[in-house]
């Protein structure tokens, strides 16, 4: 009994903490994740999945607008911004990460594609993101097209 | 003599962490004089200055262009923005400071631009990334872009 409780033991301690649906605290796995999971939610046109990966107290600094800050208004944006462009999906690129510890910088690319295959817009966009609660969370989001204006 | 000991550890307890010195790493006070020196740099003309408040890896991400990574890109970008904005002037308000350690700080702004003939021109938000590079205060990240309807 008491070895099989050691093996249990060396078992947890030896898996990689996502094993035990842990979130992983590597900033790279976690920024990875997050941004595919972005994408995916915008092209399942979710908008509830996209705000989930911010934290509570997150701000989006939005071209051609004001900031919006917490889950709720950033929920509401995004919604607002999916009615505006149906049928656009969006492909994003990490491009650099910044590790800090606690905090990541991303920088990335976005590319919006119509629903016909259309160049709808391109750009680049910077992520802070926050370990919190063992999860990399999306604390400040901010973008700009690459297009002429 | 005890009595005094006694009176000056109250004293340091009682005292904010910052007061001690722990938790000021300049970030902030570097900041501040860095938005004046960018907006003194941009009244001026003067691309260079600007591209002094980078550091030499610096990333830029300025809307209607596509990513400037180095000061050499970062200046040209610029003198081509300056000679745009025909002679406006900017002022740049820093709102947000968030500390990272020691030697990173984030920031998060605003900036209105005013044209050469007194008009609105533009206003907007940015997000600058600051880290300490050989002891002195450096952007490392900057993007920025309107608020103004299109």
């Amino acid at each position: 009994m008491r070895s099989a409780v050691l093996v249990v033991c060396a078992a947890l301690l030896t898996f990689p903490s996502a094993v035990l649906g842990q979130a992983d605290p590597d900033a790279q796995v976690g920024v990875k994740e997050g941004g595919m999971a972005w994408a995916a939610a915008w092209n399942a046109g979710n908008a509830a999945g996209i705000a989930a990966l911010y934290a509570d107290d997150a701000m989006l600094l939005p071209p051609q607008g004001d900031a919006v800050q917490g889950k709720a208004a950033i929920e509401a944006f995004w919604q607002g911004l999916m009615d505006a462009l149906p049928g656009v999906t969006v492909a994003l690129e990490t491009k650099d990460l910044h590790n800090l510890g606690d905090v990541a910088v991303e920088v990335g690319s976005y590319v919006d594609t119509g629903a016909d295959g259309e160049h709808v817009d391109h750009g680049k966009y910077l992520v802070v993101w926050m370990l919190k609660d063992g999860s990399w969370q999306m604390a400040r989001d901010i973008w700009n097209s690459s297009m002429g204006q | 003599m005890r009595r005094a000991g006694l009176i000056l550890c109250a004293t340091l307890i009682a005292m904010p962490s910052g007061a001690l010195g722990q938790a000021d790493s300049g970030a902030e006070a570097a900041i501040n004089e860095g938005a004046v020196a960018w907006q003194t740099g941009w009244n001026s003309g003067d691309a260079a200055a600007i591209t002094a408040l980078y550091s030499a890896e610096a990333i830029v991400l300025a809307p209607g262009a596509e990513a400037a990574e180095g000061q050499e890109a970062i200046q040209a970008g610029l003198a081509v923005a300056l000679e745009m904005a025909g002679g406006s002037t900017m002022e740049i308000t820093p709102g947000e400071i968030i500390p990272v350690g020691m030697d990173h700080a984030i920031e998060v702004g605003s900036f209105v631009e005013t044209g050469a003939d007194g008009s609105h021109k533009d206003h907007g938000k940015y997000l600058a990334v600051w880290a300490k590079v050989d002891g002195s205060w450096k952007i490392v990240r900057d993007i920025w872009n309107s608020s103004m309807p299109q």
